[in-house]
């Protein structure tokens, strides 16, 4: 026995590494055949977790490309019973015995436009709907999802020819516009009311779809008309070239030109419509009053109270005014003519939001100033505001530590609001229903709270129960 | 010479100390210790050590010989050869609040004796601590700091100063939450509106989780950053977590290099002393100096933190970090 042994040893000495020679050299002398192999065991064991570690010293991984850019990516939260999210999975679980999630708290990340390279453009919220503008490899499309109850998001059927025509929808799909040549449309906005989508191209003027009863489509109002199921979309004739912004409101919708007027049509029971009468019109025209004359920029309009700025930085508003929302110039609760709104110290107003009850406005320092009636975000002590309050700084994140954060962008839906900063961070308060704040959980929250994302936000959009934001990532 | 039993009443407040990177606290109050007995002892300690008078050495004897003596020595069991050092160790009770942990250093305060009242006034302070964390991208490891097991490499030449400055303003932003989740009022209550709006705001406790207050780059030098972080409540391995997931924020990975507290409220590094410096005598003037650190109106601190140090935030606002690199600390 001994004579092979010896032999072994000898040969594991000439071919083994110097870790096996010094445990060997140990136990040289009582050395048996089991303990031998036990050793070499042992020292093998010992050597793969060596070449291991050394294997992952030398792997250097490379998770961000050469050149690597923030890539876009689109966050998504709120009610998702409605499909709105167009997060498939949501409403139709992928394995059996998972639950549907019918309302989602914080921001979800939608993977849709990453899996199909779709870069977003613009997008717009409705009441229970989304529509996405996007630049894909073949040219620009439209994309929605959500409440089709009046074709609002166009006609999907599904399978083909079958009758069978989708009420919701739960992943974006493309709404197919008349076209001759799709390659060449190039969008350049999409706005949502109630259940109307108006589509704003570079060349081809504005497409309107979804409910017309009160003329919100800029079309001719038909008595007993039915919207649901409905193939047509509508190219709005009566309107100039040179639109550059549409907007729309509940059941009413505006037109923004490069020269500064302003085209309504729809609903004017509250004046919304700011034609000088309470009427319902399906022919845009003129909004008459004081914004006459003046070069407004931007308008906003959530439900059916109307704020407009000029250029100047001037306030122009019109519409609904049960909430003291322009009490400062009328006591009627309803404006039909556009009124210049005369508040003092406001600086130059460069961005307004006007919700269900609720006013906000952004001047050029980026301060934010509230009124109206409900959550306005200074406490649960202030809920109802004739003229506009300045929310503190320091709540959009300014204070000792940082002092250059500025606000850039502010947006409303009916009862909450939301604000962006010039680092990229986005605000939330107000009612809090369907967790469409994004902060979590479900109360109702009473001052501007961070919304946490992991990316830098570039744009954010409110519908009434649920928010999509724009956003970069950091690299 | 000064009597011993005077230097050890004098041994009572609260001092502070730079503890050096690879010991732990509790090494350091060992050798605050045994440097304090070591300090007393060679001072006259016993009562016959007083009196002593200079005899002249007898020039016959070759064998070594005192130069003094005591004048009254009744009875030689009174004497320290045989009664021992008057001082061991253990006499110095030396307690420290908020500890370093053994891989990060700076400023770290002690007290001696019944200094100790003050350091659970200290601690109730909250005090806002200023942070120097140092990282270096492409490594990752098990313990986030450089000694771990390697798990990971990576590459980081994507990397720019600007992209580390949005994700630090995003981790700063981000953590104006927490502010208002801990300090302790109902978030849909007028209070927590009107606390939210005064600006920075303490946690209501030291038990909280951490609240960062501020985040900005200081120095950026691929693979190497580092970074300044205000902060309460927070823990050494928190901030190497925070540093780990930042490398991954920024699609890459990152390690912690060093921590370095170079301010604890009040306490900055011109008050700690070095290594070299912990004796008897520097301790008890740097009591005296840390007793000016201790007064009502500093350790009673409100909820806001713009009002108890406003220093801090004079010094951010004029746009010089409290950064102490003059110091020739932050090389070592």
């Amino acid at each position: 026995m001994a004579a092979p042994l010896t032999t072994c040893i000898r040969q594991i000495e000439r071919t083994h590494s110097p870790q096996i020679l010094q445990k060997l050299k140990h136990v040289r002398g009582t050395l048996t055949w089991s303990c031998l192999v036990q050793i070499l065991r042992n020292a093998s064991y010992a050597t793969i977790r060596l070449r291991k570690q050394e294997q992952r010293k030398n792997q250097i991984f490379q998770y961000a490309g050469e050149d690597a850019k923030g890539a876009d990516r689109i966050y998504v939260w709120g009610n998702a019973t409605t499909g709105a999210l167009g997060i498939k999975t949501y409403l139709r679980p992928k394995r059996y015995g998972q639950h549907e999630i019918l309302t989602q708290k914080k921001p979800a990340r939608l993977r849709f436009m990453d899996v199909h390279k779709f870069k977003v453009l613009d997008v717009a919220c409705g009441y229970g709907f989304t529509v996405f503008a996007v630049k894909s490899n073949t040219g620009h499309k439209i994309l929605g999802c959500g409440i089709n109850s009046d074709s609002q998001i166009g006609f999907h059927e599904e399978p083909k020819n079958s009758g069978r025509i989708l009420e919701y929808i739960i992943q974006p799909a493309v709404i197919d516009l008349p076209q001759n040549d799709p390659a060449t449309l190039r969008l350049k906005q999409v706005a949502c009311g109630r259940a109307h989508t108006l589509i704003l191209t570079e060349k081809h003027g504005v497409f309107s779809l979804g409910n017309n009863a009160y003329g919100q489509c800029g079309r001719g109002i038909v008595e007993g008309e039915i919207f649901s199921k409905k193939s047509s979309i509508y190219k709005i004739p009566s309107l100039p070239e040179n639109i550059t912004k549409v907007v729309c409101g509940q059941d009413h919708s505006f037109f923004l030109t490069e020269t500064g007027e302003v085209y309504s049509c729809g609903l004017g029971a509250d004046g919304q419509t700011g034609l000088g009468h309470y009427k319902a019109t399906g022919i845009p025209s003129h909004v008459v009053g004081d914004i006459r004359g003046e070069k407004i920029i931007d308008i906003a309009s959530a439900a059916d109270c109307v704020l407009a700025i000029s250029e100047k930085g001037d306030l122009f508003g019109w519409g609904n005014s049960e909430y003291s929302q322009l009490s400062v110039v009328t006591d009627a609760t309803q404006v039909h003519t556009s009124r210049h709104l005369p508040f003092e110290k406001l600086g130059k107003i460069v961005k307004a939001c006007a919700g269900g009850s609720i006013c906000g406005i952004l001047n050029d320092q980026g301060q934010v100033f509230v009124w109206g009636f409900g959550i306005l975000g200074k406490g649960p002590n202030l809920e109802m505001a004739d003229f506009p309050r300045e929310i503190p700084p320091t709540l959009f994140g300014r204070n000792e530590l940082q002092t250059d954060t500025k606000v850039v962008d502010i947006n409303c839906g009916l009862s909450f609001y939301a604000a962006l900063t010039d680092k990229g961070d986005l605000y939330t308060w107000g009612k809090n229903k369907w967790g469409c704040l994004g902060l979590i959980y479900n109360k109702d929250q009473y001052f501007p709270l961070k919304v946490s994302l992991p990316a830098e936000s570039k744009m954010v959009r409110c519908g009434v129960d649920h928010m999509v934001v724009h956003s970069k990532s950091y690299c | 010479m000064t009597w011993g039993p005077t230097l050890y009443r004098m041994l009572n407040g609260v001092f502070c100390v730079y503890k050096p990177k690879g010991v732990h606290c509790n090494s350091v109050v060992e050798h605050i210790q045994r440097n304090l007995a070591r300090d007393l002892n060679v001072q006259p300690c016993y009562p016959y050590e007083r009196k002593m008078r200079e005899i002249n050495p007898n020039p016959n004897i070759k064998m070594p010989s005192v130069a003094t003596e005591p004048k009254s020595l009744t009875t030689l069991s009174d004497h320290k050869l045989v009664l021992g050092e008057r001082y061991i160790p253990s006499d110095f009770r030396v307690h420290f609040v908020t500890k370093l942990n053994k891989h990060s250093s700076g400023v770290l305060v002690c007290s001696v004796g019944s200094g100790r009242e003050y350091l659970s006034a200290i601690k109730m302070a909250r005090y806002l601590r200023v942070y120097h964390v140092r990282g270096k991208f492409g490594w990752a490891t098990d313990n986030f700091s450089p000694k771990g097991k390697i798990r990971n490499r990576s590459t980081y030449h994507h990397i720019k100063k600007s992209i580390l400055d949005k994700v630090c303003a995003t981790v700063q932003a981000g953590h104006q939450r927490f502010m208002f989740d801990y300090a302790g009022v109902a978030q849909d209550s007028q209070e927590a509106y009107e606390l939210a709006a005064a600006g920075i705001v303490r946690p209501e406790h030291s038990d909280t989780p951490p609240v960062i207050y501020g985040c900005h780059v200081i120095d950026f030098n691929l693979p190497d950053f580092a970074l300044e972080i205000h902060s309460i409540n927070e823990t050494q391995k928190y901030l190497m977590k925070l540093i780990h997931e930042i490398g991954l924020e920024l699609r890459s990975t990152a390690i912690c290099t060093q921590v370095r507290r170079i301010r604890y409220g009040h306490f900055t590094l011109e008050h700690a002393l070095l290594c070299k410096h912990w004796t008897a005598q520097e301790i008890i003037r740097n009591i005296a100096t840390c007793r000016h650190l201790l007064t009502p109106n500093k350790l009673l601190t409100d909820m806001s933190i713009t009002k108890a140090e406003g220093d801090i935030v004079q010094q951010l606002t004029d746009g010089q970090k409290p950064s102490l690199i003059k110091h020739g600390l932050d090389k070592s």
